[in-house]
């Protein structure tokens, strides 16, 4: 033990250097033989030692003073401020813990608000309009003149006249490199209409076939049926005769709307997608491949058969879609896919609504009751937001925590705080008649369902900022509950002890380290894979 | 900023919550986003933790890649007990080891840990040392 300098003796705090002074001021007085003094120093020793037993009875340390054993005093003593530094963190720790506890419950009600909110829109949306008129709605595309189709025709070369003579009229038909030959039997008195009836009755030619036959003021003519078919009228002295071939054979090509969108940097799979009120979206695809459209007729069939309820169609030189005015839903089309289609059938992508409107007076009070109950929830929610502080901090209206870990405040957590007022959540109370019409309250449910994102949002980040948070907490109190018990049994041993100790420690420790092996099987089962 | 790892053939690293294992070819890795991340070398398995420093270590290493890191603190904070009781010399490392964990730097943690490990090796060598000179001494290990 380190002996007592006469320097330290006012140190009320040392009992060993109380016990010495009394030795010093009784030698003053009193001459003594060396064997009484021997025996009153061993009892002073002793006196000494129980004074310090008792002292650390009293504080339960070991070590009460410098003089007792310095270094182990000043470890003590700085084991015991820093416990004393890091209470005065987990107090603020803790506090911060409250607040965000605080502003996590007023999440959750907020979130419940919000669900309500959605329910109450939601029932209003159920009861039926009242008074609503919904216009017609009409699109229409112009075709750009470099899409404009070809048809392929052969117009007799002059007034039709009988040919005298029976023979056989000879169509080569070209559908997508596919070639047919086809035959037609023509009668030496034939009329022009016999021969158009000739022609059109030939299985493969005619209304259903590749090729019909018409009369045109009295002059013959062979027209392709669609834009992707090309024909030969084959010489002959019936062809001749019927003035569609003079000495040569004719072809008549067609040139299809998909060549056209090809010519212009279009590709096959192009498509263009149609959804009408609400009914599933129509993709409608081009190319020459199966259930791909390759002509306006083509697409013509398919925008007829649009789900919706849309009268549609693609004729002439133009796109249609119409939609009647009624008095349930508001009429809407939702055109998108390949810019190069668009522009080809001259439509611009995106939804584009009727008008609506209300006849004047006419409201549903079913509504109106349901307006004044989401207007009440809003009002809720503000008051929530409002009082989700915790000793005069609330996250949930713009205010900011920050937590500090460290004495130096070089660790410190900064939780953003957030407005979650109505308006903060970008929502604002529905004034008049805005919950009459499905549209409005489909604009209401939109910015609801936007806000309870939000919110969610907000709940995850402020529950993570919480779990941080109590893992420090535990962490920092953990740390002052062993400095407090380290300071408080304090001994130093030198370095053989410290050696035997460690190894002592290691067959105890046995215990510790197999209660660690239950506690952790899942990071148990990665560290497996290490030798 | 993308840390970057440079893994040796079959060499292994600790990423996340799984472990993965290089070919048989050099490989370099840039990884984004907040994982533990630990090198084979690096690792301490409870088999090889024989030692007390070398258990702290562990603990450190176990609270580096939990979820929920307060599961290992019983067992971090009685090894550090029985530190402060055996060994104060270790304190020193132990407080920076705290510190970083404070300030929520739990590789800097594990770099101090390392140390301590090291530091554990010094005193049991020195008892080794001397334990043919001083066989013979008081084993209460009082200071004179």
């Amino acid at each position: 033990m380190g002996g007592p300098d006469d320097d330290y003796g006012d140190n009320p705090a040392s009992t060993a250097n109380t016990a010495l002074n009394q030795k010093g001021q009784t030698m003053s007085n009193v001459t003594l033989t060396a064997g009484v003094r021997a025996n009153l120093l061993s009892l002073q020793s002793l006196s000494a030692n129980l004074n310090t037993a008792q002292q650390q009875l009293a504080t339960g340390k070991k070590v009460n003073s410098a003089f007792d054993n310095p270094a182990s005093y000043f470890t003590s003593q700085s084991l015991t401020n820093r416990a004393n530094e890091l209470s005065t963190l987990l107090d603020n720790i803790g506090q911060a813990q409250q607040t965000l506890q605080a502003a996590n419950q007023g999440l959750t009600s907020i979130t419940s608000l919000l669900q309500s909110a959605i329910s109450v829109a939601k029932q209003a949306q159920q009861a039926p309009q009242v008074g609503a008129n919904f216009g017609a709605l009409n699109i229409s595309g112009a075709i750009g003149a470099s899409y404009q189709e070809t048809i392929g025709a052969d117009t007799a070369g002059a007034a039709f006249a009988s040919i005298g003579t029976a023979g056989t009229l000879t169509v080569v038909v070209n559908t997508n490199g596919a070639t047919n030959t086809y035959n037609v039997s023509i009668g030496a008195n034939d009329s022009i209409s016999q021969v158009v009836n000739d022609v059109n009755n030939t299985v493969g030619l005619g209304s259903l076939g590749a090729v019909s036959a018409t009369d045109v003021g009295g002059t013959l003519a062979l027209v392709a049926n669609d834009s992707n078919v090309n024909f030969t009228v084959v010489n002959s002295a019936a062809s001749d005769s019927l003035s569609l071939t003079s000495g040569a054979p004719v072809t008549e090509n067609s040139t299809s709307f998909f060549s056209l969108l090809q010519a212009q940097g279009g590709i096959s799979g192009d498509a263009l997608t149609v959804a009408v009120n609400g009914a599933a979206p129509e993709q409608i695809q081009f190319g020459t491949g199966v259930n791909q459209i390759q002509t306006l007729k083509q697409l013509n069939e398919v925008l007829a058969a649009l789900p919706g309820g849309a009268t549609a169609g693609a004729t002439g030189s133009a796109v249609t879609f119409s939609l009647a005015g009624n008095t349930t839903q508001q009429n809407n089309v939702t055109l998108g896919g390949s810019s190069d289609v668009l522009t080809a059938l001259g439509l611009t992508s995106g939804t584009q609504v009727g008008s609506q409107a209300l006849t004047n007076g006419q409201t549903s009070t079913t509504r109106s009751t349901l307006q004044a109950n989401y207007n009440a929830l809003l009002s809720q929610l503000d008051q929530l937001a409002g009082d989700s502080s915790y000793s005069g901090v609330n996250l949930l209206n713009g205010d900011n925590l920050k937590v500090t870990f460290n004495e130096t405040d070089t660790s410190s957590l900064t939780i953003n705080g957030v407005t979650d007022t109505s308006a903060g959540l970008g929502l604002g109370q529905v004034y008049g008649t805005g919950f009459q019409l499905d549209s409005n309250i489909n604009n209401v449910l939109t910015e609801l369902n936007n806000a309870l994102a939000t919110v969610q949002a907000q709940t995850e980040t402020f529950g993570s900022n919480l779990t941080t948070i109590q893992t420090r907490q535990s962490f920092t109190q953990n740390l002052i509950n062993t400095l407090q018990t380290g300071s408080d049994n304090l001994t130093l041993a030198d370095q053989n002890q410290v050696s035997a100790n460690l190894l002592t420690l290691q067959t105890r420790q046995q215990l510790a380290i197999s209660a660690l092996s239950i506690s952790n099987q899942a990071n148990q089962a990665i560290l497996k894979l290490f030798p | 900023m993308s840390l970057k790892i440079e893994l040796k053939p079959r060499e292994r690293v600790l990423i996340g919550e799984c472990v993965i294992t290089n070919d048989n070819q050099r490989t370099r890795l840039l990884i984004d986003g907040s994982v533990p991340i630990l090198r084979e070398k690096d690792i301490m398995t409870p088999r090889r933790a024989d030692t007390l420093a070398k258990r702290i270590y562990l603990a450190v290493q176990l609270m580096y890649t939990a979820k929920d890191p307060r599961v290992h603190h019983e067992l971090y904070f009685s090894l550090i007990g029985d530190a402060m009781k055996v060994a104060p010399s270790m304190w020193g490392h132990i407080e920076s080891i705290n510190n970083h964990i404070l300030n929520g730097e739990m590789y800097k943690a594990m770099k101090d840990a390392k140390r301590l490990v090291a530091h554990e090796r010094d005193l049991l060598d020195h008892g080794a040392r001397n334990k043919s000179l001083r066989g013979d001494r008081e084993a209460n290990g009082d200071p004179a």
